[in-house]
């Protein structure tokens, strides 16, 4: 009788904490004068690892730009009170990965890119990523049970994309194979990269502006090898006046993968080029070494506006989900579409991530089959890092 | 002695053509440094969004901007500032916030590139022009600014009273 009062007891919880979870959850807020940033390369601004969710952003309130992380435990209702990460002077963008337990937070300070260990409970010293100027990081797991970083880094003419294997140790990590994905010479600029591995090796993506407009180009590095020549991913327009001008842009790449041999990779296109950005993907059967056609994520009622921030999540099982912000309702909100048998459905809008006030920078990752999902909440002056499981 | 022309005109189509980058000639500024002098100096702004690799700002920059009054007024009338669309360049806005260059255009909408905004000296948008504009144009646009009857008429309405 005891035994059966404990599972029912279970199972409410459980119902309830699983109900519960659907409903936008405040991971930080912060008052009037105080602003929160939720923008690292590759929407990288949340892991999930044994069951323990971990969000990070910026935010002046202490009087000038520094990074937070909070935790949650996987059916818990509230995080942990935001706990300090940077130390010194102004730091950006930060980044956060996790495997088996161990979470990994990178940001951008002085210049220079930092990695720290962080749990809930402790954090491990600070150490130097880069060797040179350098910006724009972006943290994963991989299927080993490492971490891996890709940024930009200043080699002395221009940012060139940079990667590296984390390794954790008990209360710090060890940086290995730090490397150079394009080693071409007609280098001119590649800004904002995103990686993935699986199985078949290290898929890396980026913004690359060497052919005089705003490019998305890729590069695949096979398990224990170089980089191969890079590839450009998005399809481009020229201008009807073509002595003018290089072709439409593209931006902001996000790569996910089931960590086997399938990837996404999701961009901002201005391919239609009077209507803003739209939201483009691609598929990837080789681990990211090609690409398919290009594939228009958004519905048609989505395509007489710009669409911004887009991200992309792919589980182990190859679900995959999409999620960027748009206004088609008047206020930015935050629109997701799922991919079901090689076809984007319709957006729809998860609870909370509508309304008054923008809502919008949506980041997505999957914890097994799991959906989770965080952005940021502006309204009348304030604002809110946000977290559902939609 | 041919070649070495032929290269020297082609870098210099290269660099013309290829990049829509703010017009040659022009005091263009970062967005920051030009918003902090706007408002020191209490003059207007004229804010270009571009994008890299944008025929229509490349059209705008040589078509128009090659002009020789408009070269001669808008630095007088103006503080000019010129914005990336897709750059993450970091900048502050007179709240406070600091955001990106591409949130920027985020938050004001845009759309497409070129886009211009005469702005107030404090930020306050007085007009939005999008996409390629004649010389004309640009002067009518100008004379309906620096008019300030922008308070009471439209800018068709003006152009309509002052033709």
């Amino acid at each position: 009788m005891k035994l059966q009062l404990s599972c029912l007891l279970f199972f409410f919880c459980s119902a309830v904490s699983a109900q519960d979870l659907r409903q936008p959850i405040t991971v930080a807020a912060v008052p009037h004068g105080v602003f929160q940033h939720f923008e690292a390369s590759g929407r990288t601004m949340m892991a999930v690892s044994q069951g323990t969710v971990g969000i990070v952003w910026e935010d002046n309130r202490s009087g000038q730009p520094q990074i937070y992380v909070a935790f949650k435990d996987r059916t818990a209702t509230v995080f942990t009170a935001p706990i300090q990460v940077s130390k010194n002077g102004p730091a950006y963008e930060p980044a956060i990965a996790a495997n088996k337990g161990h979470f990994i937070i990178g940001w951008e300070a002085s210049d220079h890119l930092w990695l720290r260990s962080v749990s809930p409970h402790q954090q491990g010293p600070v150490i130097a990523l880069s060797k040179a100027a350098a910006h724009q990081l972006t943290l994963v797991a991989t299927p080993q049970q490492t971490l891996a970083a890709a940024w930009g880094e200043h080699d002395g003419k221009n940012y060139s994309i940079h990667t590296a294997e984390l390794i954790p140790l008990a209360r710090s990590l060890r940086i290995e194979h730090r490397r150079a994905v394009d080693t071409s010479t007609d280098r001119n600029g590649e800004f904002y990269p995103t990686l993935t591995v699986t199985e078949l090796g290290t898929a890396v993506a980026w913004e690359d502006r060497r052919q005089g407009a705003t490019r998305i180009f890729t590069a695949f590095a096979p398990a224990g090898k170089a980089f191969e020549p890079y590839r450009v991913l998005n399809q481009f327009r020229y201008s009807v006046i073509r002595k003018y001008g290089n072709g439409t842009g593209a931006m902001r790449v996000v790569l996910s993968s089931d960590h086997k041999r399938n990837v996404m990779a999701i961009w901002l296109d201005k391919r239609d080029f009077v209507q803003g950005y739209d939201v483009y993907a691609a598929f990837s059967h080789d681990g990211g070494r090609t690409f398919a056609k290009d594939e228009k994520v958004q519905d048609p009622l989505g395509d007489n506006l710009p669409q911004w921030h887009p991200t992309i999540a792919m589980s182990a099982k190859g679900r995959i989900a999409a999620a960027w912000d748009d206004s088609r309702d008047g206020t930015p909100d935050i629109w997701f579409s799922h991919r079901q048998q090689q076809q984007w459905q319709g957006d729809d809008v998860w609870p909370g991530g509508n309304g008054a006030g923008a809502q919008t920078q949506p980041v997505l990752i999957y914890e097994g089959e799991t959906l989770h999902a965080a952005w940021l909440s502006q309204h009348e002056g304030k604002s809110a890092i946000l977290y559902s499981q939609p | 002695m041919r070649k070495c022309l032929l290269t020297i005109i082609v870098f210099f189509s290269v660099t013309l053509l290829g990049h829509a980058e703010p017009p040659k000639g022009y005091p263009f500024l970062g967005y920051d440094e030009g918003m902090r002098l706007a408002s020191q100096q209490h003059k207007k702004i004229f804010l270009y969004f571009g994008r890299y690799g944008c025929g229509y700002c490349g059209k705008t920059n040589i078509e128009s901007f090659s002009d020789a009054t408009l070269h001669k007024i808008y630095p007088e009338h103006y503080v000019l500032i010129y914005v990336d669309t897709e750059s993450g360049h970091r900048i502050n806005l007179p709240s406070g916030e600091r955001i990106s260059e591409m949130e920027l255009g985020a938050r004001l909408n845009v759309v497409g590139t070129p886009l211009f905004f005469y702005m107030e000296p404090d930020g306050k948008v007085i007009l939005r022009a999008p996409g390629f504009k004649t010389v004309k144009d640009f002067m009518d646009m100008d004379r309906y600014v620096q008019s300030n009857l922008y308070h009471k008429l439209s800018i068709n309405e003006f152009l309509k009273q002052h033709p």
